[in-house]
């Protein structure tokens, strides 16, 4: 028998966790213009809701900030940043396995210590009526089992410490079956798709998105796998320019969908806004499966829900794969 | 700050010498003999120099392990932190990460030629190449350098050329000569084309990128194994560790599985050639 939560006593638990750390967590602003959802800093309980829609920004954020310092420098030491502890509760299951890939993204082949460094600072607490399965890593797992109870499951110390003694969790009865909602995903787990986006260099899907598309790189910003980036130096005004510098070395969100992305001195190696699409679509669906073992891409539908050119990228790729088809 | 991204070596300049109009020799030492001790590279692989304030290159070292804790690159002033390195002086500081990327020497080619061919500031990722065989010639058979650029004063490395050819055959062309020119005119792939390669050398071809379409066809036309010729790419990079997605060629990372490829694993690369 399993550990579970009245709903009604979640916000209290959930009070428990921003008295000892900063936490962050899907609030809602019912006025806001894209999503009335998004990851905010919890400050109190009521601000959490325990369902939300897509965010704009998915909470990568918390793990690659859309601007950070990698380093700080003054007066020619390289001073490297401080990392505190911190939880962000409240992630459904499909935000949790995007956080899971950037996980790997960022272990594999060299770590990044700046990411990795970060995420052992992260505490995760998810919430979701799905059950829990191996493609997520979090310390705390709330199944939503019926409408008065979440299930715990804990998979670290530090959930366990969350749960175990606290007065609120306690041993239920039998809770009721849950019905799954089970998708098979016959577009993003094609078979071949890889190899299908791989010889799909001259269809014309791509001259067509190039009528329609911005090139304006928000499917990149709001997507919770996307993790491409650039970085420059930032250097303070001050009165002693002269001397010694002081500054930052600052990580940015970049988005391969930008002219400038592949350009050097010499060249640019995609300055046509068709090769910066198929380039997208052929990270995604062809070089991350074959480097990580899972395309890029967890279907939130963030993209699509945020694409001022209203382009579907799962039109696209069906339209490959029944071109496909008819050959 | 210890896993290999962030690893930065603090380093300071030892001297600065002019190559050409637009291009400088850097020489470099560690800060702390520690660091010195360190770090290790195989010739022809790069690193990430950084000024700080100023951003980072991607730079090939040119010389060879050997000469550590000092080392070398070529700086062509270009962009914000190359133009900045362009302003170091003897004594300033710098830092650096890596060393990155693959090498052909990391493969010994016992008994085998070895053809660099260089077209213009290509030549300066080979010059560890070369200053490698020059200190050990059993790590070839033989070795052949055929270097271009558009004029005499764009050679980089004069004062070095006459040394190599006493161990190697130097053969030099320019698109354009000057009064006191004396070597060949043409392109490196005309200049090629005359020259003797053994069937069974390994080519290694650094340069401007538009040439090596048709250096390949004439290597593969003098009997070269398409895995025996290899090119150097270059391209926008931020991390050196296949995080930054900058330096994609379709499936290959030029930061990871480069900067050195071969023709095999390139030619049908839908954007490896520019």
């Amino acid at each position: 028998m399993s550990l579970s939560i009245h709903t009604k006593d979640l916000k209290r638990f959930l009070g428990e966790i921003i008295d000892g750390w900063p936490t962050y967590g899907p609030t809602e602003d019912k006025t806001a213009v894209n999503s009335r959802y998004k990851f905010a800093k919890l400050d109190k309980a009521k601000d959490y809701v325990l369902r939300y829609g897509p965010t704009v920004i998915p909470p990568k954020k918390y793990l690659f900030p859309a601007r950070e310092d990698v380093f700080r420098f003054e007066k020619g030491e390289i001073l490297p940043p401080t990392n505190r502890e911190f939880i962000v509760f409240g992630v459904n299951k499909r935000d949790g396995e995007g956080l899971f890939c950037l996980d790997q993204i960022y272990a594999k082949p060299t770590p990044d210590s700046h990411y990795t460094e970060r995420r052992a600072n992260m505490h995760l607490v998810i919430v979701d009526s799905l059950p829990p399965s191996n493609n997520i890593d979090c310390d705390l797992y709330l199944q939503i089992a019926d409408k008065d109870h979440l299930e715990a499951y804990t998979y670290s110390e530090f959930g366990e410490k969350l749960v175990r003694g606290n007065k609120l969790f306690g041993h239920q009865a039998e809770v009721g079956t849950i019905s799954l909602r089970h998708m098979p995903d016959d577009v993003l787990y094609h078979p071949r798709l890889a190899s299908i986006i791989e010889k799909s260099r001259n269809h014309s899907v791509w001259d067509k998105l190039t009528e329609t598309c911005f090139a304006c790189g928000v499917c990149s910003y709001v997507c919770p796998l996307c993790y491409c980036y650039e970085e420059n130096d930032k250097v303070k005004i001050t009165a002693d320019v002269a001397g010694d510098m002081a500054g930052s070395r600052e990580r940015r969100w970049d988005s391969c969908m930008l002219p400038d992305f592949a350009a050097v001195s010499f060249d640019n190696a995609r300055s046509k806004v068709k090769d910066r699409i198929y380039n997208w679509y052929f990270h995604k669906f062809v070089r991350m499966p074959r480097e990580f073992g899972f395309p890029g891409c967890v279907d939130c539908g963030r993209c699509i829900a945020f694409c001022p050119a209203k382009i579907n990228y799962r039109d696209v790729l069906k339209e490959l794969i029944a071109d496909d088809k008819r050959k | 700050m210890t896993s290999a991204n962030n690893n930065i070596y603090q380093i300071e300049v030892v001297k600065v010498s002019g190559l050409n109009p637009l291009t400088k020799s850097l020489r470099f030492k560690f800060a702390s003999v520690k660091q010195g001790k360190a770090f290790a590279f195989i010739p022809g692989q790069f690193i990430m120099l950084g000024v700080l304030g100023y951003g980072e290159a991607a730079l090939t070292i040119t010389t060879t392990p050997e000469e550590l804790p000092e080392f070398e690159v070529a700086v062509r002033s270009i962009g914000n932190a190359t133009k900045a390195m362009h302003r170091l002086k003897a004594g300033d500081k710098a830092y650096f990460r890596g060393a990155f990327g693959n090498s052909t020497i990391s493969r010994k080619i016992f008994g085998q030629e070895l053809l660099l061919i260089a077209g213009g500031i290509g030549l300066a990722p080979l010059r560890s190449i070369i200053h490698a065989v020059r200190d050990d010639k059993t790590i070839v058979g033989k070795l052949a350098l055929i270097y271009g650029a558009k004029t005499p004063e764009e050679l980089i490395y004069k004062g070095e050329l006459g040394a190599w050819s006493k161990f190697a055959e130097v053969v030099l062309t320019v698109d354009k000569a000057d009064r006191e020119w004396t070597g060949k005119i043409g392109r490196v792939s005309d200049a090629l084309k005359k020259t003797k390669v053994d069937k069974d050398a390994v080519a290694v071809v650094c340069g401007p990128p538009v040439m090596y379409p048709a250096i390949a066809e004439i290597l593969i036309e003098k009997g070269l194994a398409e895995e025996n010729i290899e090119f150097m790419l270059e391209r926008r990079m931020k991390c050196g560790i296949g995080k930054c997605q900058h330096c994609t060629c379709g499936e290959k990372y030029v930061c990871l599985d480069g900067p050195t490829f071969t023709w095999k694993d390139i030619k049908d690369n839908w954007e490896a050639m520019l």
